[in-house]
């Protein structure tokens, strides 16, 4: 079943908040990971393994420099699952 | 630093060693020193496994005591990447090191290395390697480093990191089962140093006791491919002289990629 762009997101903050320790309410759509939630490249890596384990999605490595803000990562992900 | 080996002529010793600046032949340049090290009649080789030559090292000199080849073999991790780093790489200048590390491996009574779990991994051969290739530069005869660089050390970090925790992770249970043992009977974690972030991410996921003792000799000599796992032991039973003789899970990985792992019990 394709999952849902507010399940994604939903998904996404905690995972966020777990691998970085950054707040939930400060993870939104238009947030760069880099810039704005200051995300390194290797928590990313962890973001990117831990999203693929809940959503059930393959996110390969050549994807994941394309993955700019979490819009992008929530509009791949809920595309992955359709 | 001088090694003398006791043994005879059935002694051998691994150079375990992939980052040479001299020259691909004769293939071991520990064989300069053989004589300083007091038997110079004694086999030795070398293994190109990149970060896992040692433990590669560590399960052939096993394999060459029980079967009987070697009484005792002594296996050397020494590199010089310096040679083969950019100064200037922001992914790569910062962690690599030259180092040196060696252990002596002999037969025992009771079994003190376990099964090894290696393996390779072909499809991200890329993900690290030295470009130009040696042979860019006997095709462009005219062109030389100035024109095609010096061979440094390329890597992919983010394919890297995730190749190393999530994949190696799951080496290191498999060489704790065929050892026979659980996490919680582990005195210590001493994997390859190639960022510690990759260190305490791997244990995470086996999720290793609090109570294991893990290796972060990458503060203190960074990542020295080969020679990481030994350095680090060494300084480990340093700094914990109490882990002696407790079981510590050693796993090297890297260039090729390949892997290599296995339970030792600690000197």
């Amino acid at each position: 079943m394709a999952l849902t762009q507010a399940d994604v997101l939903a998904g996404l903050k905690e995972i966020v908040e777990e691998v970085a320790g950054i707040p939930a309410a400060s993870i939104e759509l238009d947030k760069n990971f880099s810039d704005d939630l200051e995300v390194d490249s290797l928590s990313m890596v962890e973001v990117v393994v831990a999203s693929e384990e809940r959503f059930g999605v393959k996110i390969p490595d050549d994807q994941v420099t394309e993955l700019k803000t979490v819009g992008d990562a929530v509009d791949f992900i809920v595309k992955a699952s359709a | 630093m001088s090694l003398k080996i006791k043994t005879g002529s059935n002694s051998r010793i691994l150079s375990v060693g992939t980052y040479r600046p001299k020259r691909q032949v004769p293939n071991s340049e520990i064989v300069d020193r053989i004589e300083q090290m007091g038997n110079p009649k004694a086999a030795a080789f070398d293994i190109s496994a990149a970060c896992a030559g040692f433990c590669y090292g560590v399960a052939m000199a096993k394999d060459l005591i029980a079967g009987g080849t070697s009484k005792n073999v002594l296996v050397v991790g020494s590199e010089k990447l310096s040679d083969f780093t950019d100064p200037d790489d922001r992914a790569t200048a910062f962690i690599f090191a030259d180092g040196a590390g060696a252990v002596v491996i002999g037969a025992a009574e009771e079994p003190g290395i376990g099964p090894t779990i290696w393996g390779s991994d072909a499809d991200s051969r890329d993900s690290i390697l030295l470009n130009p290739a040696w042979t860019d530069f006997r095709n462009a005869p005219t062109k030389g480093v100035t024109d095609l660089g010096w061979p440094n050390i390329a890597q992919q970090g983010q394919t890297v990191f995730r190749w190393a925790v999530y994949s190696m992770s799951k080496v290191g249970l498999q060489a704790l089962e065929a050892a026979g043992i659980t996490g919680d009977q582990l005195a210590a974690f001493i994997p390859h140093q190639a960022n510690f972030r990759i260190i305490e991410t791997m244990a995470k996921e086996m999720k290793l006791p609090a109570a294991v003792v893990i290796a972060d000799d990458i503060k203190t000599n960074g990542n020295t491919s080969s020679a990481s796992i030994p350095l680090a032991m060494d300084a480990l039973l340093e700094s914990h002289p109490e882990l002696s003789g407790g079981l510590a899970l050693i796993i090297g990985y890297g260039a090729g990629l390949v892997y290599a792992g296995q339970v030792v019990q600690l000197p």
